[in-house]
């Protein structure tokens, strides 16, 4: 079954969820490995260590067809939200933008 | 009739609903490292309104939490002093300030800004900046239209008039309608509600960052540039505004380094949402 990463807040992260990610707290240690399927006890307490967000797999129902329209809406919306000139700064945020909104919908 | 004049607007300044005492007590005590839950939870405690709210918010972000949070203080010990005191504070103004009509639609407002504050917050963290500081900066940064607003529903209305029918920034419609702009507005609201330096700085600085120089106006000024580009207010006619090169150099921000923290900004702000049911 094909599966997407989608980061969560934890109020949206529901026990026997898979984590997509490792979650690291603020010093840099490893609370939980990516791979780890989530119980309440677990969630409870990355809550309490002020964790804010929780990347977690879900299956990916998409068909190709699908895929593609997310990706050329995807571009679409960067192209238009960009609209106008601007500065360097600018540029270098929307080519940002754009392969981070691509990657999402592949 | 002409706009109001900016001189004026202090008047008005007093006409909008007072910050509760807590609000203020709690911004000040932003930067206080000391303060204590105890003290916090004990002045929280005193405004049952804003309790109300705090158990409310704080349930609905820790959902996934074995125990419901039934009071202050054990919001503090769960979800730690900064989440509680942000929590507060959105929902405090928010609540406060929901103005309706005259093409002033209040929800979208505070989303846009809860969506800067989620910016500012990570973009803190990142560049060693005190992320509740740059949270309150983000949540109050646009405070100025609520001034002119008040003032003048009328010309606010020919203000999105003007930016619709120009596809113009805000701040240009302002300036060519009242001659000022909201972050002069912002100022003047800022001063009469006795806010921090830091958030006058951030309300002041954040569209000419380069003028001025400040550290927090030049956080604020990218966290705005970014949730346009996250799309976060969710403004269907949404633009990128132009974003200061000096200002990113100045940050030592990488976007492709960023970026790597867009899907958590985008969460951060559900979870505010959410949390604030708006």
């Amino acid at each position: 079954m094909k599966t997407r990463a989608l980061c969560l807040f934890p109020g949206r992260v529901a026990p026997g969820m898979t984590l997509a990610k490792a979650i690291i707290d603020h010093d840099g240690n490893t609370l939980l490995s990516s791979g780890a399927v989530l119980d309440s006890e677990m969630l409870d307490r990355l809550i309490r260590r002020g964790v804010e967000a929780i990347t977690v797999q879900v299956v990916d129902t998409r068909d190709a067809e699908t895929i593609a329209n997310d990706l050329a809406a995807a571009e679409a919306r960067v192209g238009y939200i960009f609209r106008g000139a601007g500065s360097k700064a600018r540029e270098m945020l929307r080519q940002a933008m754009l392969a981070y909104r691509v990657e999402n919908a592949k | 009739m002409s706009a109001p004049r900016l001189d004026d607007l202090g008047a008005w300044a007093g006409k909008l609903p007072s910050l509760p005492e807590v609000v203020h007590y709690l911004m000040h005590s932003i930067s206080d490292e000391g303060a204590d839950v105890d003290t916090l939870a004990h002045h929280i405690n005193s405004d049952p309104v804003i309790v109300a709210r705090l158990l409310a918010a704080a349930n609905s972000v820790g959902s996934g939490l074995s125990t419901r949070i039934y009071s202050a203080r054990q919001a503090f010990l769960v979800l730690g002093a900064n989440r509680v005191v942000s929590i507060i504070l959105a929902s405090a103004l928010s609540h406060r300030f929901d103005h309706q009509g005259s093409g002033f639609d209040a929800r979208l407002f505070w989303r846009h800004s809860l969506g800067v504050a989620a910016c500012a917050q990570v973009i803190a963290e990142e560049c060693g900046f005190n992320p509740d500081m740059a949270f309150t900066g983000g949540l109050l940064h646009d405070i100025g239209h609520l001034l002119m607003h008040t003032a003048s529903p009328a010309d606010f209305l020919r203000v999105l008039e003007l930016r619709e029918a120009d596809d113009c920034t805000l701040i240009d419609a302002e300036r060519k309608v009242f001659g000022y702009d909201h972050t002069d507005a912002g100022r003047m609201l800022a001063l009469a509600w006795r806010f921090p330096e830091g958030i006058v700085e951030a309300i002041v600085a954040h569209h000419e960052p380069d003028e001025l120089g400040s550290e927090i106006g030049n956080l604020i000024h990218v966290s705005e540039v970014l949730s346009h580009g996250l799309d976060l207010g969710e403004e269907a006619n949404n633009c990128v505004p132009d974003l200061s090169d000096l200002a990113c150099a100045s940050l030592g921000l990488s976007w492709p380094k960023l970026s790597n923290r867009f899907a958590e900004i985008e969460a951060r702000y559900d979870g505010f949402t959410v949390a604030l049911g708006i």
